[in-house]
């Protein structure tokens, strides 16, 4: 198995023993993974400190010397403090900044707000010429880590725990592209929509909707910006009912993008958005717990939900076809 | 009568049956938020929130158990309640923040906001004329925040003598030792923007006592030299301890080792 930590380490080796300019930046903190980088390219590994704000401005002063810069840290300190200096000196100035990201969504939310991170996606899609791309497996981290390199710009890549253990859910022949929504599994009764770390969670819920003689198709949405809104279009032609769930905030990211893609088309479908509640937690709470407290809908809500929608399009079916 | 060693023990064992971290930057604090609680803050433990007491920001928000078991040791938390340490569903977080346990001020992390929070609610006591003095804790490593700087500044300016930044100079951040990221003399620093400073043996409670009560008539900083992981030999001075739970037989070895 690979960690984000590993698959991030092992790309920094790649792409910094091919061209020679790339730099990976902290602002203190350990990613477990990279030491082989660092090892083997210390000039190209700076420490700047407990100072988010320094970070990014420093990394933009880099990648405007010529330079490919990584910049890591815990997605709350990665983006929060530092917004506009993301915003000016590497959104405006079309900056080719990496921010990878780790521990997003609530998956180190038992630190309290310091780092539960579910507005990140919101925010950092809101940016002109910002690229934000959350990997839900092994195929995805390293393809578009890839693609990600190649970019004019800046990018963000949302990761959960640095030593979380990526699934691998696509095929090795699996067409992973930046922008693009990838089908993982067909089904004509409703659409799965997922995105980051939520994707295997989402198989695991096709395969009990399964049990249940539900056909629901699962689609995989890592690339957020650019947003594959034609994927959608087609499920709304096909008329399926959709469901969109994501380790993040459902005002602005994943959700919003999907009800966004849908209200353009004019035409409407039964939707349901799975994800954190617009609230904070005031308790002391694991990823599991705050699933309860928040009243997050899991599997047996949502198949219940899906339940209705056939039963309403078979009802609907019949009535045509009187 | 809790004395720091017997807090140091309690918080090895709860922030590892919590199975939680940052016990060397707990170790490193302890007499520090002793002697702010058993000798220096004008507090009383009925009224938390009595408008004249002191105000204690805990800038460095994750040194929170020993700050929970020095509230205890005066009265303000009822020590059972610190059996929810990092518990879900409690209200005992594993770093300061304010979910319902009495007598906790704004503050805690991320870092590098105390001094801020500081300066406001100094400027606040100046304003309603109360007796009320503000102590902050930071961190060394936290130091390297821009934040730190642009209240360091301040302060003199606004004539806070009722201001004071206690330093928990640990040297040791959470990558490596703090002055091979930023080499740098805080006390001089703080100096040169106009702050009183002194400098102390962090876990002497009597040097700490005189430098947290001597008069001052400008912003007080105490630069508090302390040993991340102090008392147990092998987090001492190690890097490497900072986010870590203990294993079973680190926490067994931790004890037995305490010294």
């Amino acid at each position: 198995m690979t960690t984000v930590g590993e698959v991030v380490g092992e790309h920094l080796l790649r792409v910094g023993a091919e061209a020679g300019d790339t730099y990976l930046i902290y602002a203190d903190g350990r990613l477990r993974g990279v030491e082989p980088f660092i090892e083997k390219f210390p000039d190209r590994f700076l420490n700047v400190g407990i100072a988010e704000q320094n970070a990014v401005s420093i990394a933009a002063g880099l990648a405007h010397s010529g330079k490919q810069v990584y910049l890591w840290n815990n997605t709350t300190f990665l983006l929060y403090r530092p917004f506009d200096q993301i915003r000016v000196d590497a959104a405006f100035s079309r900056t080719r900044l990496r921010l990878i990201g780790t521990s997003a969504g609530l998956t180190r939310s038992k630190s309290g707000i310091i780092n539960i991170a579910v507005e990140d996606v919101a925010i950092m899609r809101a940016l002109p010429n910002m690229t934000v791309v959350c990997p839900g497996d092994l195929h995805e981290a390293r393809a578009l880590l890839n693609q990600c390199h190649q970019l004019d710009g800046p990018v963000y890549v949302r990761f959960p725990l640095e030593n979380y253990e990526l699934p691998e859910i696509h095929r090795p022949d699996t067409k992973v592209t930046l922008g693009h929504a990838i089908t993982v599994r067909d089904g004509d009764d409703a659409a799965l929509i997922a995105t980051g770390h939520m994707l295997p969670v989402a198989l695991g819920w096709i395969d009990e909707f399964a049990k249940a003689g539900l056909r629901v198709r699962l689609v995989s949405m890592p690339s957020i910006k650019p947003f594959d809104a034609g994927s959608v279009v087609t499920l709304v032609a096909e008329q399926l009912p959709i469901i969109t769930v994501e380790d993040h905030s459902t005002i602005g990211g994943l959700g919003s993008a999907v009800a966004e893609a849908i209200a353009e088309t004019g035409r409407g479908v039964p939707f349901r958005r799975i994800g954190v509640p617009d609230r904070y937690p005031y308790v002391v709470g694991s990823l599991g717990y705050l699933t309860e407290h928040f009243g997050m809908p899991g599997v047996s809500e949502l198949r219940a939900w899906i339940v209705d929608q056939v039963s309403a399009r078979s009802a609907r079916e019949a009535e045509v076809g009187k | 009568m809790t004395t720091p060693q017997q807090m140091r023990r309690d918080l090895i064992r709860m922030i590892a049956r919590a199975n939680t971290g940052h016990i060397p930057s707990n170790l490193s604090a302890v007499e520090i938020v002793y002697t702010l609680f058993l000798r220096v803050l004008k507090l009383d433990p009925e009224r938390p929130d009595w408008p004249d007491r002191d105000r204690f920001i805990a800038s460095k928000g994750h040194c929170a158990a020993a700050i929970y078991l020095a509230m205890s040791a005066v009265g303000i938390i009822d020590r059972q309640r610190l059996d929810d340490f990092n518990v879900d569903g409690g209200d005992v977080p594993a770093t300061i923040l304010r979910y319902g346990l009495p007598g906790i001020e704004p503050g805690g992390s991320p870092l590098g906001r105390g001094p801020s929070i500081g300066i406001g609610t100094a400027v606040a006591a100046k304003r309603d004329g109360r007796d009320s003095r503000t102590y902050v804790l930071v961190g060394d490593g936290e130091c390297q925040e821009g934040q730190i700087w642009e209240a360091a500044m301040l302060a003199p300016t606004l004539g806070l003598d009722n201001l004071v930044v206690v330093v928990d100079e640990n040297r040791l951040q959470g990558s490596f030792e703090t002055r091979d990221v930023v080499a740098a003399d805080l006390g001089a620093r703080f100096t040169a923007f106009g702050w009183q400073c002194h400098r102390v043996d962090g876990h002497s409670v009597a040097e700490l006592e005189t430098a947290l009560l001597a008069p001052q008539d400008r912003p007080k900083v105490v630069i508090a030299a302390t040993i991340k992981g102090k008392g147990v030999p092998m987090m001492e001075n190690e890097t490497g301890w900072h986010g870590r739970a203990l294993t079973f037989a680190e926490l067994t070895t931790s004890l037995r080792g305490f010294r």
